[in-house]
């Protein structure tokens, strides 16, 4: 994904101070400069995009009507995802009470591109497929960690969880993935380097904007 | 198969699928996606400052309500003035009952359509609800700028102001001392509890005192303030 060049040259912790003295455009700016990364958790975690996009709004509007809450204890990025991936996992929580017949057609987002090559078109779908697998827990922090590019620390934060539990859950992860898998060729070519976020909590601490 | 009898990842395997998911494309946000969550959080922009707009013009309402209160303050020092301390220094009770007479209407400001402070309702205010009954005088305006300007009903008046005239100077000492430095709303000399007393709304919000002005020093016979 190519970087985007933001007109606000605010770092995200001023906009959010900003946003809660009052400045009407805050708000939206820090959803547009995060939005991509926010809607791939948000899709990964729910698996569903209709559900992505529902939990993705109500994590916006909760976090807009509880910005002057946030501590600055954590970068504004991860308080963002963190409210994102509780929104999913409280929605589908919500979904298991209310069980309903899932549609076959996984929607237009997972429509070929064009201009991607078709390995990575390939590689996008079984992923997607081998996380809808997954037990809700492990896939969120397969999600964070391993194709995100978040430290376990960062993760457990967001999850609220020990970070022990966040090894463990990745741990089963990807076991399971291995197995879901297992039957397909990698796609070429494969780097053996572990994941990094260029936007994620992990490169910011080593600079990035806050 | 459940979990706890998947076979481990050797190193070899768990490198390969790290770089696998590593190497999986991020879904770019779809544009209806991004639309429709700006649009909220527009919605929501636009929703908070509609409701400071309206704490804005609640607390000017509110500073023009304490305004009034405060003029209506104002007016009654310079009413209690005037037919109190004024006929005490010249000694002139029967002028001052003839002042008093007029004393609502100086209070009364017709321009800012302000109620009178000094009232003889008459009451008999009980403990449980003596806060109600005061507000409710408060509401009312002094009974003597309603009473007929005809000669009998001026006679009755006279009788009664003569009372006040005479209770006028010691209240006046006792009501303010203890509510100094608050506006006074409504200071009605009746009786409390079967004994008399003076019931004074001031304050704001509303405080309403029962006083006993018989003794030198003010005693609170009760107090309650007023909450919305």
């Amino acid at each position: 994904m190519s970087e985007t060049v933001h007109e606000d040259a605010r770092a995200d912790d001023q906009l959010l101070r900003d946003h809660v003295a009052g400045d009407p455009s805050a708000f939206g700016e820090l959803f547009r400069r995060h939005q991509d990364r926010l809607w791939a958790v948000a899709l990964r975690t729910s698996r569903d995009p209709d559900e992505a996009s529902d939990a993705l709004q109500d994590a916006m509007v909760s976090a807009f009507r509880r910005a002057s809450t946030f501590q600055g204890n954590s970068k504004v990025s991860t308080w963002l995802h963190r409210i994102v991936v509780n929104a999913c996992l409280d929605r589908m929580r919500s979904r298991r009470s209310r069980p309903t017949v899932p549609l076959p057609e996984q929607g237009d987002y997972l429509a070929p591109d064009p201009r991607d090559p078709i390995n990575e078109h390939v590689a996008r779908i079984t992923v997607h497929d081998a996380l809808a697998e997954l037990p809700e827990d492990q896939r969120a922090a397969v999600v964070l960690v391993d194709l995100e590019g978040w430290s376990v620390e960062a993760a457990a934060e967001a999850l609220d969880c020990p970070p022990g539990t966040v090894k463990s859950r990745c741990h089963r992860g990807r076991a399971r993935l291995a197995q879901v898998l297992g039957n397909l060729a990698p796609p070429t070519p494969v780097s053996t380097t572990k994941p990094t976020n260029p936007e994620g909590p992990q490169a910011r601490r080593e600079g990035g904007q806050s | 198969m459940t979990d706890s009898e998947l076979p481990p990842l050797n190193p070899q395997d768990e490198a390969a699928l790290l770089a696998r998911l590593a190497n999986t494309p991020s879904p770019p946000i779809p544009p209806a996606v991004s639309q429709r969550v700006a649009a909220a959080i527009d919605q929501e922009a636009q929703a908070r400052a509609e409701q400071e707009e309206a704490n804005v013009v609640g607390i000017t309402r509110g500073r023009r309500g304490f305004r009034v209160l405060a003029a209506v303050a104002s007016v009654a020092v310079i009413a209690l003035v005037g037919v109190a301390v004024v006929p005490s220094l010249t000694g002139s009770n029967s002028d001052f009952a003839a002042q008093s007479l007029n004393a609502c209407t100086v209070a009364a400001d017709p321009a800012a359509d302000l109620t009178p402070v000094m009232h003889e309702s008459g009451q008999r205010y009980a403990m449980a609800d003596f806060s109600d009954q005061a507000m409710g005088v408060m509401s009312e305006p002094a009974p003597e700028c309603d009473q007929p300007q005809g000669d009998e009903a001026a006679g009755s008046q006279v009788q009664a102001t003569n009372i006040m005239a005479e209770k006028m100077p010691m209240v006046r000492s006792c009501v303010v001392a203890e509510m100094v430095g608050r506006p006074i709303h409504v200071a009605d000399m009746a009786d409390f509890e079967g004994k008399p007393a003076v019931v004074v709304v001031a304050g704001a919000p509303e405080e309403v005192v029962a006083l006993d002005c018989d003794k030198s020093q003010p005693a609170v016979l009760a107090r309650k303030t007023m909450t919305e």
